[in-house]
């Protein structure tokens, strides 16, 4: 197959890509930004843990 | 009733932990089988030629952008009746990815109107129907940022989904109520699909795939949601290190 025309899309890559790369690319962002928001949540839990557990030591 | 057991938290977060992956996976190959299908396979269109490809991104999205709303106000209404925590939090959930579907929808329907109507945007019904609902989406969101005490967050949170979710059946029928520019319906329950075969196999696998990921990545932002608001119960002690996810 002829990869120039393919990504030409009868001239209007643009519009075609714009909107397949849009999807993707929001995807990934919001793959991210939920991981990145439960290994906050899960860290937050471990060093409340920590800081129990420090505090019940001194004690 | 077993089903009930998973409506609370705690044993709700195991349970979607286990499922991610495989909606996940599921979204993934659904995903690389819609594409191929759409970009490679189908044939190019008669009328509009390679652009109208946009059809396999553009209705799948504006489909989840309808059907995330109407699942949310069902947890609404759960929430309200019962006010099960976990109604309340799948609310929440679900928003972001709602309002990220809605959003593509319109970029990727203003990326179709400019070739094929010659305008990126029209104040048509169905176009500033689908606008209300991305203010919907960032509405709730909003809002349950703005509420410290979660319990009033959740119940205002909950009656703004079911309010606006009348928004939804008008974009769902603009088309046939006012004259738009937007065309009708390419399928309909009752005529059938106006699509050749090939064409409409990559669209439906598209909107698959995007079921399949809307559910993964929900269930994974419950977790996280259920660490956070339970963060101080003694299940969550109880996790090993916190670290199965």
């Amino acid at each position: 197959m002829d990869w120039a025309e393919f990504f030409s899309m009868g001239g209007r890559g643009f519009y075609v890509w714009g909107s397949f790369g849009a999807f993707l690319i929001f995807i990934v962002i919001e793959i991210i930004a939920v991981r990145l928001r439960i290994h906050r949540a899960q860290s937050e839990i471990r060093d409340a843990r920590l800081t129990n557990q420090l505090g019940a030591t001194s004690l | 009733m077993a089903l009930f057991k998973y409506a609370a938290p705690a044993s709700f977060y195991p349970l979607a932990g286990m499922l991610v992956p495989w909606f996940a996976t599921i979204a993934f190959l659904l995903c690389v089988i819609g594409l191929y299908l759409g970009l490679f396979v189908a044939p190019e269109d008669f009328q509009q030629g390679e652009v109208y490809r946009i059809i396999f991104i553009h209705v799948p999205t504006a489909w989840m952008a309808m059907f995330i709303y109407l699942v949310m106000a069902g947890y609404a209404i759960l929430s309200l009746v019962y006010q099960t925590k976990l109604s309340a939090m799948m609310i929440e959930a679900l928003a972001p990815t709602g309002a990220m579907f809605t959003a593509l929808a319109l970029l990727t329907g203003a990326l179709w109107g400019k070739p094929t109507w010659g305008t990126y945007w029209a104040w048509d019904a169905r176009m500033t129907s689908t606008l209300i609902l991305l203010f919907l989406y960032v509405g709730y969101i909003a809002l349950m940022n703005a509420i410290e005490d979660k319990k009033r967050a959740d119940k205002a949170g909950a009656l703004l989904v079911l309010v606006g979710s009348v928004n939804v059946p008008i974009i769902y029928f603009s088309v046939k109520w006012w004259n738009t520019l937007h065309q009708g319906a390419s399928i309909s329950v009752s005529g059938g699909s106006k699509m050749a075969s090939i064409m409409l196999w990559s669209m439906l696998i598209m909107a698959l795939a995007c079921w399949a990921y809307a559910i993964a990545v929900a269930l994974c932002r419950v977790r996280a949601i259920i660490l956070e608001r339970e963060k101080n119960a003694a299940w969550v002690d109880n996790i090993k290190q916190a670290k199965d996810g």
